[in-house]
């Protein structure tokens, strides 16, 4: 609760300094104000007073009758805080004062006023003005008048009476703010609460309560929620991983034990010198049987973890998946007859192109008929169909088996999960047919869907796979980059031949495949490159000038860089003379001109690479 | 000593003595004009006087119709009041000064200020002026003649003047009661 407190007392103490700071700056600007306003209002008030006994003894000064002016001023007698009041003449001398004694030497105008321009000046506690008197715009006299002001005590007064309406107001905001910051400061609190409580106990299952309608705590105390929410999921997950673990470890070493009786068995009767011929013959295929099953288990196992930890590799090539599913189909016709099930393929004839392993694409459609075999009981139906749309390619294995209850069907994608334990006898069984089998089209970047209407009534397992686009053999005639032009593996060549046109068509054909080309047209330039780029290939014309083609072959397979790699002749002249002499300057291959692009293509794409620089395939295994 | 250097001597001193003598007695003056003379002082009277007077109506023939001050009796007063007149207003009038002799030309003057030169003829002058509308000032402190409505006085060492009430009724002009209050003396009875 600590931190709470501190929050409350950090709000407290915010809103208390605004609210003080706030309350001062007014109090101080109207105590400006009002002590400004104060001595304006002095001064008006003075000068007015001054004005008024101007005029009363203007006629006075007129006409020389000090008394008369005398009495005037006496008239201010009942003004309150009047000091001095005097009168001076046209000449500067004093004319009329009032109070006749006050101690005061009356000097001539006082010297802070000069005659022209009289004014008004403030002291510590009076206010002192001047005043002129004029008759028809000639100025006659001054008046001169002395008051106390009390302004430092108004003020004083005014300022006091502020401090106690800004420490009331201080106070009363301390109130105020202490109700309103409950508002916002209660929900904190409680969230904070239920913090501790879960961290203390552990309790993932707790919620904070909404009780703000600010937007953020709002937001705060949903998110915490849902926070926990997911911990909860996370942890009943991570409870049931663990479970599942715990079956498939169980279930694992099950399965691996099966084999080893039969095995021992089959090794002990070996062992044994007198068993006849037809006996051991017998062990050795048990031996081997269950060798195979084991292994298989272990294949599987290891396949799935290395997807899971993203270690599998897939070759990229395009594949015929109507021939794979055929292949496929073709391998499980035996096993179909001997559990008296009916195994149907609709598949088109025409080639059907993606792009995969074809390995792993066969895996999956055999792992989808096992299943199919296993799940059906004597007597039933399977059918496997391909079917192809514009972009995508479909493979249904459907079956009148046991199917599959709704509730179970995404769980039996699931790692370890067999939707019939009682038929799990037979081959692979851990469930990790379909988890494989999943992957494997995931990895194809396609998709595999479900349908069955429950148990008893069958299922349809579809996998989807994005089709290669104009890879159908009839298909090829653009000289685009698409994914079936491109060979599998990038070269690296020189092409040299002073046909500049040929060699330049060569240059567009075999770049648009993704290799690396350089052209010349010189043969001792060819030699020079060659030895310098040290490419994979080399296509070299006969009659070139500068170095026949023969030639530059001898050198070349003459220097340690040029022994490896893959020199192709092409020429005008196709004999058989032309091609022996090819072949003993060194060149691995002779093509007669006008070439065959195709021929030119397989020629290089087909051979293994023989030099150290290049890219390498990715590894299996 | 020589008698030359005695009588450098004495000069000086004189000279110097006169000197002392005159810083000494020259009063201290404040700012403003050197001290006015009598008759400076009496024509200052005689323009500031129309101020407080109320003329009945009719006695000007518009609002810029000038005031008019006869003088008679006094020289240096005429030709003070002539110089002081000059470019002044009173209540937005400006002051036409005339010297005047008996018998007095119509239309009458609005102030006649009759001098103590004047003095055997005063009575003419007030009684010609009676029972119409002219401030009549008279100089004769000892002996105002009856009639006039101010006479100039002397009190205190200055320049004062006194006030008949009657004889302003009598002549139709009304004295501010502001003029009146610095009025050395006022008679309101007929005596």
């Amino acid at each position: 609760m600590t931190s709470a407190r501190s929050l409350r007392a950090q709000l407290m103490r915010a809103s208390m300094t605004t609210t003080g700071v706030a309350l001062l700056v007014s109090a101080v600007a109207m105590l400006t104000y009002e002590y400004f306003s104060f001595r304006g209002e002095r001064e008006l008030d003075l000068r007015a007073q001054a004005e008024m006994v101007a005029k009363a003894v203007e006629p006075a000064l007129l006409f020389q009758d000090p008394k008369s002016a005398d009495l005037q001023l006496e008239s201010l007698r009942e003004k309150q805080g009047l000091l001095l009041a005097e009168v001076f003449d046209s000449r500067g001398a004093p004319f009329a004062k009032y109070p006749p004694d006050t101690g005061r030497i009356s000097r001539k105008v006082p010297p802070l006023y000069s005659w022209d321009a009289p004014g008004s000046r403030y002291t510590g506690s009076t206010l002192e003005l001047a005043y002129g008197v004029e008759h028809e715009g000639e100025r006659v006299g001054m008046v001169y008048l002395v008051v106390e002001h009390d302004i430092t005590g108004r003020i004083i007064n005014y300022a006091t009476i502020l401090i106690a309406v800004v420490v009331g107001g201080l106070a009363l905001a301390w109130l105020v703010f202490g109700r309103l910051q409950r508002v916002v400061i209660d929900p904190l609190l409680t969230v904070t609460e239920v913090a501790l409580q879960v961290m203390d106990q552990r309790d993932w299952s707790l919620r904070a309560p909404l009780t703000s309608s600010s937007r953020e705590v709002e937001v705060l105390v949903n998110s915490f929620n849902r926070m926990l929410a997911e911990v909860q999921i996370a942890q009943s997950s991570l409870l049931g991983a663990d479970r599942k673990k715990d079956v498939f470890l169980a279930t694992l070493a099950h399965e691996l034990r099966n084999p080893l009786a039969p095995m021992t068995m089959a090794v002990h009767i070996l062992q044994r010198a007198n068993a006849p011929p037809a006996v051991r013959q017998k062990s050795v295929e048990i031996l081997s049987r269950q060798l195979k099953q084991a292994t298989r288990l272990i294949d599987d196992l290891l396949d799935v973890s290395r997807i899971a930890t993203g270690k599998l590799s897939l070759r990229s090539e395009p594949v015929d998946l109507a021939n794979v599913v055929r292949l496929a189909a073709e391998l499980f016709e035996p096993i179909a007859r001997d559990r008296n099930l009916s195994l149907k393929s609709l598949l088109p004839s025409e080639p059907c192109m993606v792009s995969g392993d074809s390995a792993r694409l066969q895996q999956i459609f055999t792992n989808l008929l096992a299943n199919a075999c296993r799940y059906t009981p004597e007597g039933g139906r399977i059918e496997v169909s391909l079917t192809h749309e514009m972009n995508w390619v479909r493979v249904s294995v459907s079956d009148t088996g046991i199917g599959i209850d709704p509730s179970m069907q995404e769980a039996v994608f699931e790692l370890f999960e067999q939707a019939d334990k009682r038929l799990e006898r037979g081959n692979s069984g851990l469930g990790l047919g379909l988890t494989l089998a999943r992957q494997l089209v995931r990895l194809h970047r396609g998709a595999i869907t479900l349908e069955s209407e429950g148990e008893g009534r069958g299922a349809m397992f579809t996998v989807s796979l994005p089709r290669l686009a104009g890879s159908d053999r009839e298909a090829q005639v653009t000289q685009e980059a698409t994914r079936a032009d491109r060979a599998a593996v990038p070269l690296s060549l020189v092409v040299a031949d002073d046909n500049v046109d040929f060699a330049l068509t060569l240059h567009g054909l075999l770049t648009a495949r993704g290799h690396d080309v350089e052209v010349v047209h010189d043969g001792l330039v060819a030699l020079q490159t060659i030895l310098s780029k040290a490419p994979n290939v080399a296509i070299l014309d006969i009659g070139m000038p500068g170095l026949n083609g023969y030639e530059v072959a001898r050198r070349v397979r003459q220097s340690v860089a040029g022994r490896q790699l893959l020199l192709v002749a092409v020429s005008g002249w196709g004999q058989l003379t032309d091609k022996q002499r090819a072949e003993e300057a060194g060149f691995d291959h002779h093509l007669t001109k006008p070439i065959e692009i195709d021929q030119l293509v397989r020629l290089l794409e087909d051979q293994p690479l023989r030099h150290s620089n290049s890219v390498q395939s990715p590894n299996h295994q | 000593m020589t008698p030359r250097s005695q009588l450098i001597k004495a000069t000086l001193r004189a000279v110097l003595e006169s000197l002392f003598l005159l810083l000494v007695c020259i009063p201290a003056q404040g700012q403003g004009a050197p001290t006015a003379s009598e008759s400076q002082v009496k024509a200052a009277y005689l323009h500031k006087f129309p101020g407080f007077v109320d003329w009945p109506p009719g006695s000007f023939l518009s609002d810029s119709s000038p005031i008019v001050i006869g003088v008679t009796g006094s020289d240096s007063v005429y030709q003070d009041l002539t110089r002081l007149a000059e470019g002044r207003l009173v209540q937005g009038r400006p002051l036409e000064v005339r010297w005047v002799v008996l018998p007095l030309s119509r239309p009458l003057v609005h102030v006649l200020y009759i001098g103590r030169d004047a003095r055997a003829n005063a009575g003419a002058f007030i009684s010609q002026t009676a029972g119409h509308p002219v401030l009549t000032v008279t100089d004769y402190p000892l002996a105002p003649p009856d009639g006039a409505v101010l006479n100039l006085l002397e009190m205190d060492g200055r320049i004062r003047f006194e006030a008949s009430l009657p004889a302003a009724s009598a002549n139709g002009i009304k004295l501010s009661a502001r003029l009146l209050n610095v009025a050395a003396r006022v008679k309101d009875k007929v005596p």
